[in-house]
């Protein structure tokens, strides 16, 4: 078919589709007179207009895209995992599913956190970068960083680490709940960045510093969670790369959005917007800053403003 | 320039309500192949709204084909060359009686029949714009969208209807 043949074609169809069946029969007799084939193809498109009813295309596609229902994965609670029986699940997220557990043989007397990778992401290559950074990790042993502690595979294969439990709130909830002045959130802050230089001094990089991954237990001690983790779960890094997307686009850094390499400055950018917060109660960027590709645009392209300068303004 | 993504918008906070609702890697996945074609290393830059919804148009019809041969591909039991297995995320075909791939397929040989009305069916199938937000950002009257919308829309449910089963 060619383009004017199709203009042709539609052009009858335009006009037809608008009348009603009863008119449709006289009219294409007489807009088609001697051209059986542009009949023919008219009428298939009516045909067509009328199959295709009123769900066809009418639906965005992403109204469309949704997970197949199917039975909820079997909660692990009260079955082992390693040497651990599994107490209770504390949360879960992109990775995978975390619980709370106790060691069965009472060798570790304290609770721990069990962390499982949730099914989908390319084992192998997890295993293996769980395996290269396991021995970093466990060795970082800093009073504000929660300690990993062990790590396996499931009887059936899943990856899981093994973590110190802490109980606490995420640091911009607990500053808010206590109303802590401007003094006591930085001294909150000041630990949570000791913990950071000392991890960077290993040539450990977080990754994904939000306030959700820094909990501040009962006592009032910052602890900073999953450090090092984000690098083993994320699909894009290969073990030879430290390029990679995005854990949180909200706390994100320019070379992350960017899929530019990652260093010890990324943390600090992210440690930069936590402090913001701690300090405005607002985010860096434009209040309609609300999705990925925003975000994305905030942080590579506008300086935010100064937290002198937004505290005076009403909310 | 300060340009209003609203349809955007709505698609990406649904994509983040799932991701809130769910937590699958699946539609964390989608939040970040959406987010960095759209605004990661050699996304292009935007000129005006029109051009921002052509091209948000343009990367989830990518999207939505490469998960849907990705599915293809995992169920016939190839590897398929995709970074993640999204099988389980993409149901297209099963829950909406459309052949994405073949819905691409078939987009193609439209816009080499009529190039508008191929961009007209992206806008509103893959980035869900109205006939009215379609003909604002087209720069068309929405009776000429409407129009262009019907044809286009018969012809592509003819053209699917016809294509061979893959």
């Amino acid at each position: 078919m060619t383009p004017e043949r199709w203009q042709q074609i539609r052009g009858v169809f335009d006009q037809a589709s608008t009348l009603s069946v009863a008119e449709r029969a006289e009219f294409l007799d007489r807009a088609c007179t001697a051209d059986a084939d542009l009949r023919h193809e008219v009428e298939s498109l009516l045909d067509s207009d009328h199959k295709a009813g009123t769900r066809f295309l009418n639906t965005p596609a992403i109204n469309l895209v949704r997970r197949p229902a199917g039975p909820p994965p079997p909660s692990r609670v009260g079955r082992r995992v390693g040497a651990y029986n599994i107490l209770e699940e504390i949360g879960h997220g992109g990775m995978g599913e975390v619980y709370r557990a106790s060691r069965a043989d009472g060798q570790y007397e304290k609770e721990v956190a069990i962390k499982l990778v949730r099914g989908g992401h390319d084992t192998a290559s997890v295993l293996e970068r769980f395996r290269h950074e396991r021995q970093i990790l466990a060795s970082l042993d800093h009073p504000n960083i929660a300690r990993l502690l062990d790590g396996g595979t499931t009887d059936e294969g899943i990856p899981y680490l093994v973590m110190e439990l802490i109980e606490g709130t995420p640091i911009d909830q607990y500053c808010d709940a206590r109303k802590l002045n401007v003094s006591d959130r930085l001294r909150l802050f000041v630990q949570v960045c000791s913990a950071v230089q000392y991890a960077h001094q290993r040539l450990v990089i977080h990754r994904d510093i939000k306030p959700g991954n820094i909990l501040v237990t009962r006592e009032g001690v910052p602890k900073l969670l999953d450090f090092g983790i984000a690098k083993i779960f994320d699909p894009s890094v290969s073990s030879a790369t430290t390029v990679a997307g995005p854990m949180t686009p909200e706390y994100a850094s320019p070379e992350q959005i960017r899929g530019e390499p990652i260093t010890t400055a990324t943390d600090v950018y992210s440690l930069g917007v936590v402090l913001y917060q701690l300090l405005t109660g607002r985010s860096p960027y434009p209040g309609n800053t609300h999705v990925p590709h925003e975000f994305a645009r905030a942080i590579c392209e506008i300086e935010p403003e100064r937290p002198s300068a937004v505290i005076l303004r009403p909310v | 320039m300060p340009l209003v993504y609203d349809e955007l918008r709505r698609l990406a906070n649904y994509y983040l309500q799932r991701e809130r609702s769910d937590h699958t890697l699946q539609s964390t996945a989608l939040v970040h192949e959406a987010y960095l074609r759209l605004a990661g290393p050699g996304a292009p830059q935007w000129q005006n709204r029109a051009h921002f919804f052509g091209i948000a148009a343009r990367v989830m019809r990518q999207i939505l084909v490469e998960y849907a041969r990705a599915h293809t591909a995992a169920k016939r039991g190839g590897i398929g060359a995709c970074k993640i297995t999204l099988d389980d995320a993409l149901d297209l075909q099963q829950k909406s009686d459309i052949d994405v791939i073949a819905l691409d397929g078939a987009l193609d040989r439209l816009s080499e029949l009529d190039p508008q009305q191929s961009r007209i069916v992206e806008l509103r199938f893959f980035t869900g714009l109205t006939i009215e937000d379609t003909s604002e950002v087209m720069g068309i009257s929405p009776a000429t969208v409407k129009r262009d919308w019907t044809s286009a829309r018969a012809w592509l449910h003819r053209e699917i209807a016809r294509s061979p089963i893959e």
